[in-house]
This record gives structure tokens, C-alpha cells and sequence, in this order.
């Protein structure tokens, strides 16, 4: 069986493991306690929305999505991260919308390839299955957009960008340039060997902030 | 859309047009420059024109007269094409750095805002009295320029306005957001509405004249003329299968002019022309690479084109 936190907490506390000081009540002692264990996050920068998002992209089931076609070429790239909130808190249930190019830097304007909705699990994880997106002539970076919603916190809209990318010259901290607004859109990529194929991954983690 | 546009939209490359146009274009004035203009804009009812230079240098001219004056913004940083604004008394000039400088007809600098946020778009009211800002990650926001600062700035559910205008009347402002809606404001502040749009963004809104109807077109490529008081979609144009980034209402009748781009390069490809009695959006038979500027005056729509490094041409469209 798997106890969340808070589940553990209060057989804890049932058991008499952990004793309650006078005028505390379980829920209380158990939100503060949860709460001194988060830690506050800086909430993820903001980037431009445009100028192709497009709305009434299919939601995938879960909390995971596969943006790419089997036999689509391109490196494969899995990207995974964390939705929080500048306290810290998971959030789960959070929307989160993606699309880019394919590996050719082109938007699919007329259908929906490369683009994915998505909720977040419970404890705020989200990933999707895809190719490291082209360049295009119009921006000097390899970029994925990010929009990002969830109740009682204002949305985020981001972009993704990766240390890979050969704009960086591999030293994307030395060599930003103003296509990209934060060094802390820039992700490290792992490259690993999967069976016959080379694949990419990468982490972003999205930092939203409560209204 | 900023740097997206930015860096070369109207002085590039021809790609490719399906020229099926019935239209004529004829020269109307000839303009001197000193060098390659990157963009330009007709004033009020057609007595002026502006344009910026490759080096962020402001270009006035007068064309009754044809007086022209050259001013140096000391803007170091780059300007969109769509950050040039004029009517009869003023012109507004924004960076990407989020600077507004405001200009007489003399070229004197008369003010300078710090919006401290990426500027890619910029109207001023017919009294110059007022300036709807948009910019990179923020929706439309409007100006008093008598006291100098914010009066409000409109809502999105997110992202940003791509494009905003103020009604002749001045009683209105009306943006295209990225959140893929048209919105309404009255010049307080308050929503009047929010009008669905395509699936894909749209990039411009132009007002009618007597400001009745709205053209509005995005990345969906097509155009939409629409109730000014509803929002209501009355006319659709076919689809020319690439994006328009810039749209421009003649205040004669339901035409428009409309600056198609490349959707990978975002780099213009064609000049549409769409007669709303017709859905057929045709393309005029001129080179896109020269085209620098579109608008109207108080005769219909005109284009503005580079012929030569040192000539800039006021065509009209009929």
C-alpha cells in the first residue's frame, strides 16, 4: 500500500508514535508540519505565448503524453519535471499544454502534431514523449512552449529551452542571448542509449504562483 | 511575436505569391530617404508619413510639402515594425527594450515612457491624446499621455495582446489576444467583450473608419470582418494557407489589405487584398520584399514601398 505523507502522519499520531501538544488539533499539527517541510520556489520566468499556440489540443489520459509518431525522425527527447507552487507545494490536476516544432523547426498549424494536453498526477508529475524540436528561422533557439493552469493560481506561460542546443556554443550561462529571457529556462540534456536508439531527456520543473 | 518580427519582417526575401489579383497599384508620392528604410507608417487622414531606418533613426516627412526630417532617437535597441504609431500631431516610437518616445512633426522629442517590458506594438488615438501598448507577455494596456502614465491594463486568461487599436472615436479599444480572443474595452477600461476567435491566434485588428466593423487575421490566414459592437464574425475570407501579421481597413469600403508571412520564417510572402462582398483573398502583383509599410488615407488603401535605397513610394490600391 502507498501512505502519502499526511496518511503516515496520522497513524503516527494514532499510534501515539507522535503525541500532540495542548489546543493542537491532527489536522493542524499535520499542515504545519507538511508546510515546514516544503520549500519555497522561485517561481518559473516567464516567456512569449506566440505566435502558434493553438487551443483544442486533445487531452492525453493521465499525466503523461507522446508527442511524437512511431518512425518520426528526429532525436528522441523525454521530458519530465514537477508542477509546484512558490510555496512548494505539488500540484496536482494542474493543465499543462506543449507544443513545438518538429525536428525541422516547422508548427503544425492545421493539426494538432506536436502538441499535447496534459493534467498532473498527484504529486504534481508530468511527462511527455517527443523529438528535440528544429530550429526556425525566426528564433535563434531549440524551444518547446509551455501553458500551464491551475485552480487558485495564476497561469504560466514559459518556454523550454536546452543546453544542448548549439547556440550555447556549451556554455549556455556564458552565451545567452536574447531569444531565450532566463538562464533558468535552459535545461541540462542526458543522452542515453536506449536499445538500438540514442534518446534525450530532460527535467523542468514549473513554479506557478498562487492569485 | 517580437523578435519573431523583429528582425526582418518587411526588407527580405521573396519566397513565393500566386499573384490572381484584379487590382491596380498606382504611385501617389515618392519619398527621399537616406538610406534602407525596415518599416513605415501613413499618418492621420494621409498628410504624413514615418518611417524607421536600420538604425533606429525616425524619418518624418510632411507630404504636402514634402518636408522631411530626419531624427536620431538614441534608442539602442531594436524597434518592431509594428512599434510605430503617428496621427496628425504626434509619433510614438518603442523599443524592445521598453522605451516610448514621443515625437512632434518638427522632430523635437517631446516625452519618454519606461514600460521596462518588450514593446511589439503601438496605436495612438486620432487626438494623440492616448497610446494602446502591446507587448511581449502582458495584455493591452492604455496610456494617458497628458499625465504621462498607465490608466489600465485590459485582461487576458493568458498570455499576451498581440495587436491593439483605438476607435476614431476614440471611445474604444480593440485587442487580439494570444489567448486566441478579440476583445472590447471602452476607453475606461471595462470589458464590453470577449469575442471567440480561431483555434490560432490573431495577430491584427483594424477599424473602420466610421468604426463600425473590425477586420481582424491571424496565424489561421484568413480574414474576419466582425461587429465593432458585438464582436460577431458577419464575413469570412478563404484561407491564403499562411499566416497575416498585419491588416489594414480602407475607410472607403469593406477592403483590406493584409501582409502575409512565411510560417516558418515568419518572413512577408505576399500582400493580400480581400473585398469583403468576395470570401476570395487575392494577392496583389508586387514584390513582398519591397513593401515596408501598408495603410490608408482618406482616398483607400495604400502601400508603402522601397523602389531604391534612397526612394520610398506611396502607391494606392484600388
Amino acid at each position: 500500500m502507498d501512505f502519502s505523507r499526511r496518511d503516515l502522519l496520522s497513524k503516527c499520531a494514532a499510534l501515539g508514535v507522535v503525541k500532540l501538544g495542548a489546543g493542537l488539533t491532527i489536522t493542524t499539527a499535520i499542515d504545519s508540519w507538511l508546510l515546514a517541510e516544503t520549500v519555497a520556489r522561485s517561481k518559473t520566468p516567464v516567456d512569449q505565448l506566440g505566435p502558434f499556440y493553438k487551443k483544442g489540443a486533445s487531452q492525453s489520459p493521465g499525466h503523461s503524453a507522446v508527442l511524437r509518431a512511431p518512425g518520426d525522425p528526429g532525436l528522441q527527447l523525454s521530458v519530465a519535471g514537477v508542477v509546484y507552487n512558490t510555496r512548494g507545494e505539488a500540484l496536482p490536476m494542474a493543465k499543462v499544454e506543449v507544443w513545438q516544432t518538429d525536428h525541422l523547426g516547422h508548427y503544425d498549424i492545421t493539426g494538432y502534431r506536436y502538441r499535447a494536453l496534459l493534467r498532473s498526477g498527484a504529486k504534481g508529475e508530468y511527462d511527455f514523449q517527443s523529438v528535440l524540436p528544429g530550429h526556425y528561422p525566426a528564433r535563434k533557439c531549440q524551444h518547446i512552449h509551455f501553458l500551464v493552469q491551475a485552480e487558485g493560481h495564476k497561469p504560466l506561460v514559459t518556454q523550454m529551452y536546452f543546453g544542448s542546443d548549439p547556440i550555447f556554443k556549451g556554455d549556455p550561462a556564458k552565451n545567452m542571448n536574447d531569444d531565450c529571457p532566463s538562464i533558468e529556462l535552459v535545461r541540462p540534456v542526458l543522452l542515453s542509449d536506449q536499445a538500438t536508439t540514442m534518446a534525450a531527456s530532460a527535467t523542468f520543473d514549473l513554479v506557478l504562483e498562487p492569485r | 511575436m517580437r523578435k519573431i518580427l523583429a528582425l526582418s519582417i518587411w526588407l527580405v526575401v521573396f519566397v513565393s505569391t500566386d499573384p490572381s489579383s484584379a487590382q491596380t497599384i498606382k504611385k501617389i508620392a515618392k519619398l527621399d530617404t537616406s538610406g534602407d528604410v525596415s518599416f513605415a507608417v501613413l499618418c492621420g487622414g494621409g498628410e504624413s508619413a514615418v518611417a524607421v531606418d536600420q538604425a533606429n533613426d525616425v524619418h518624418l516627412w510632411n507630404l504636402a510639402t514634402g518636408q522631411h526630417h530626419l531624427v536620431k532617437t538614441s534608442l539602442n535597441a531594436q524597434i518592431d515594425p509594428l512599434a510605430l504609431a503617428c496621427e496628425q500631431k504626434k509619433v510614438a516610437v518603442g523599443s524592445v527594450h521598453g522605451t516610448v518616445i514621443l515625437l512632434d512633426f518638427d522632430g523635437q522629442v517631446k516625452q519618454r515612457l519606461d514600460l521596462k517590458e518588450e514593446i511589439i506594438g503601438l496605436k495612438l488615438s486620432r487626438d494623440g491624446n492616448k497610446l494602446a501598448v502591446s507587448t511581449t507577455n502582458s495584455p493591452v494596456q492604455l496610456w494617458d499621455l497628458a499625465s504621462g502614465s498607465r490608466e489600465w491594463m485590459g485582461i487576458t486568461s493568458f498570455g499576451n495582446t498581440n495587436s491593439a487599436r483605438i476607435s476614431p472615436d476614440g471611445k474604444s479599444v480593440f485587442a487580439a489576444d494570444g489567448d486566441t480572443y478579440l476583445r472590447a474595452y471602452d476607453i475606461k477600461g471595462k470589458l464590453i467583450y470577449a469575442a471567440e476567435g480561431d483555434l490560432l491566434e490573431p495577430f491584427d485588428v483594424s477599424v473602420s473608419a466610421d468604426g463600425t466593423m473590425l477586420a481582424v487575421a491571424g496565424a489561421e490566414g484568413r480574414l474576419e470582418l466582425r461587429d465593432s459592437s458585438t464582436g460577431e464574425v458577419l464575413k469570412k475570407s478563404s484561407s491564403c494557407g499562411s499566416p497575416i501579421f498585419v491588416v489594414t481597413m480602407s475607410p472607403k469600403a469593406l477592403t483590406v489589405l493584409a501582409l502575409i508571412v512565411d510560417a516558418s520564417s515568419l518572413l512577408p510572402v505576399g500582400v493580400g487584398y480581400w473585398n469583403a462582398d468576395d470570401p476570395q483573398l487575392k494577392q496583389l502583383t508586387v514584390d513582398p520584399k519591397t513593401v515596408v509599410g501598408m495603410g490608408s488615407d482618406a482616398n483607400g488603401l495604400v502601400l508603402i514601398r522601397q523602389d531604391s535605397p534612397a526612394t520610398l513610394s506611396i502607391e494606392r490600391v484600388k
